[in-house]
């Protein structure tokens, strides 16, 4: 049969063996991964274990004691820091203003455009750099106070005050050092935590001491008190623990004291001597003397618990106010936090303000030379066209213009030499209209004032304590603007039939014409 | 699983699918290479059969199938007899004659063909193109 001539067939076959064969690699490649081997990677490690063990120093001295102090020592001088460093940003920022109002004076009143894009943005920072500056130093002033009031308020003598204000400062500052760098070191934040642990311990501690002081001189007053009635008691077979429970209030009466006074009456009663009658009648007499002593104690006890429970909550509204002391020392914590970001901000803002002044110093000098070139070039062809000549003179201030202000809008020498050519060889005009159109060929003028962020780095610097440096990183150059890509134009010539305004399909062929008549390969299933 | 086999287990999957995606592509092409062939043998691809019939010729795939580490297909040129004439020509013999009239019956002799080589053709072309479509699927599986 034709249809099985082989002659007439192709049969086409796909072996894959590399399928297994991957099967087999990717498991082996498994086992040795699942095997982890170790890669040892030869490298001097030593410079960064050295700074390792001088940052573990810096933090175990920061959980010092002594640090507190030097801490201190040293918030005291940088208050006088702050002070000096407002004072001159308040400087600042009035220079800035100055500044910019003399300039709008210059553009004849119109706005010179720098004020609005620099200027005035750098002086929002400085003020409120300025304001940080006061706030930083006014937390430290009011810190201390706060504490040693804290303290007053707790009845404790004025020593005990002092020390407790001084470790309550102490504490503040360091909770506001280890605040302030919190993002930026976490040991440092971990022994501010640990700090601000210890402090509400201490205050936790107080507070129990004082509750405990009350205790302990309540129960000695008691037994100052009701010692004679008690041991009074005692006489007359009554229990002390009955006795010390009647007078507090526990119970309403005492077990055994009708008792013991029907006992002493019948005792009286039984007696026929007259002597031993009447011994037993000053008996029964003290003993409800006693009574009666026991019932007066219990109620003197009765109005002095009013009294203590006044006390009781006077000593709540202590612990109440600690735990405000508390809060406003966490508020302090994040003022000062707040505050360090302001004075990096405020640092980088001078540093822009300082960098757009050079620039526009820069700016100025270059304009004053491309003026003084087109003023004189103009008094030139004034002076040729006057005289009807060039004078050697004249060129010589010609050659000099040309050169200074192809110096100050840095034009290639060449164009500055065939300017002082075209002067040279009478052709002013054309060495005007030659150098001025090189200049503009520079593109206009600008100064690019970029307020960019910085990265504040903390350094640990100094054996002798923990000193914070906020470290700027060194100014960056602003990145220029990417420049205009130069407009091309491309004619596209739509085939015949087409439908539309897709450009796009047009152009990549995918579009369906009108048919086989126009040839074109991309036509698939077309009608006939 | 690590990352380094996973990967390679990726690729594994993906050259095993480069059979039957590769004999799916070839097919198609083959029966684009006939019908190619066919144009260039006889005008306009088609024969000229009984009654003015025309005759297409043309290329037909039967279904993958397995085999032994893969899979094939199978293209025959159908219909077989003008595959044959046109590839290997034919003998001399005798036709009859196409007219109308007492004699229509009358046969008359034809010389025969010498053939063209038609399959062959597409047999050449495809054993070129062919091994292109797989070696593009390895690319980019790999």
């Amino acid at each position: 049969m034709a249809g099985n001539d082989p002659k007439i067939q192709i049969d086409i076959t796909a072996r894959d063996e590399a399928t297994d064969k991957l099967e087999d690699v990717a498991a082996t490649v498994d086992k040795l991964e699942e095997a982890s081997p170790e890669v040892t990677v030869g490298a001097d490690t030593s410079a960064a274990e050295t700074g390792l063990r001088d940052v573990a120093d810096a933090a175990g001295r920061l959980s010092h004691d002594d640090t507190e102090l030097v801490i201190k020592a040293q918030i005291d001088q940088a208050k006088g820091q702050l002070k000096e460093l407002q004072s001159q940003l308040e400087a600042t920022g009035d220079k800035a203003i100055d500044t910019s109002e003399k300039l709008d004076k210059v553009d004849g009143g119109g706005g010179s455009g720098l004020r609005g894009n620099a200027i005035a943005d750098l002086t929002g920072p400085l003020g409120d750099a300025s304001g940080a500056a006061s706030d930083f130093a006014g937390v430290f002033d009011g810190l201390g106070d706060a504490a040693e009031a804290a303290a007053g308020k707790l009845g404790l003598s004025e020593d005990i005050a002092g020390k407790l204000g001084s470790a309550l400062g102490g504490l503040g500052v360091a909770v506001a050092a280890g605040a302030a760098i919190w993002t930026l070191w976490s040991q440092h934040a971990e022994a501010a935590r640990k700090k601000a642990r210890e402090l509400a311990e201490a205050q936790a501690a107080v507070g129990e001491a004082i509750r405990d002081g009350n205790r302990e001189a309540a129960l000695s007053n008691f037994h100052k008190a009701y010692d004679e009635a008690i041991a009074a008691a005692e006489k007359f077979g009554l229990k002390q623990q009955d006795v010390i429970g009647f007078i507090t209030g526990e119970t309403e009466a005492l077990p055994g004291l009708t008792d013991k006074y029907n006992e002493l009456k019948t005792a009286r009663d039984n007696t026929a001597d007259p002597r031993m009658r009447g011994l037993a009648d000053e008996r029964i007499k003290a003993f409800e003397d006693e009574t009666a002593a026991l019932e007066t104690n219990r109620q003197k006890y009765k109005d002095s618990t009013a009294a203590a429970g006044d006390k009781k909550d006077a000593e709540d509204k202590l612990a109440r106010q600690l735990g405000f002391t508390e809060d406003a020392q966490k508020d302090t914590t994040k003022a000062v936090g707040d505050s360090v970001a302001k004075l990096d901000a405020a640092k980088q803002s001078t540093l822009d303000l300082e960098d757009g002044y050079r620039r526009l110093q820069d700016r100025l000098s270059t304009t004053r030379a491309i003026e003084d070139f087109q003023t004189a070039m103009q008094e030139a062809q004034t002076a040729i066209h006057d005289k009807s000549e060039d004078t050697k003179v004249d060129l010589r201030g010609v050659e000099d213009a040309i050169i200074a202000a192809g110096e100050a809008a840095k034009l290639n020498p060449i164009d500055v030499q065939t300017a002082i050519q075209k002067a040279d060889q009478g052709d002013i005009d054309g060495a005007y209209l030659f150098l001025q159109q090189k200049i503009n060929e520079k593109g206009p003028l600008t100064v690019p004032v970029t307020l960019h962020a910085t990265i504040p780095k903390l350094v640990i610097a100094g054996r002798g304590g923990t000193q914070m440096v906020i470290e700027l990183d060194p100014t960056k150059a602003a990145a220029p603007p990417p420049a205009a890509a130069a407009p091309s134009h491309v004619t596209i010539n739509m085939p015949a039939g087409s439908r539309g305004v897709d450009v796009v399909r047009q152009v990549a062929g995918q579009a369906r014409r009108s048919g086989r008549r126009f040839g074109a390969p991309v036509v698939s299933y077309a009608r006939r | 699983m690590g990352r380094a086999a996973i990967e390679l287990r990726q690729v594994a999957a993906d050259v095993a699918k480069i059979p039957d995606a590769g004999l799916f592509a070839a097919a198609k092409l083959v029966k684009r290479v006939a019908d190619d062939a066919a144009r260039a043998t006889v005008s306009g691809g088609d024969m000229s059969g009984k009654h003015r019939r025309p005759i297409k010729l043309r290329a037909r795939d039967k279904s993958i199938r397995p085999i032994d580490h893969g899979r094939a297909i199978l293209i025959t040129g159908v219909p077989a007899g003008p595959w044959v004439w046109v590839t290997s020509g034919t003998a001399p013999h005798t036709i009859r004659r196409r007219k109308r009239g007492p004699m229509r019956k009358m046969t008359v002799h034809h010389p025969g063909t010498r053939g063209r080589d038609a399959w062959t053709i597409v047999i050449d072309r495809s054993t070129e193109l062919v091994p292109l479509i797989f070696r593009d699927l390895v690319d980019r599986a790999i």
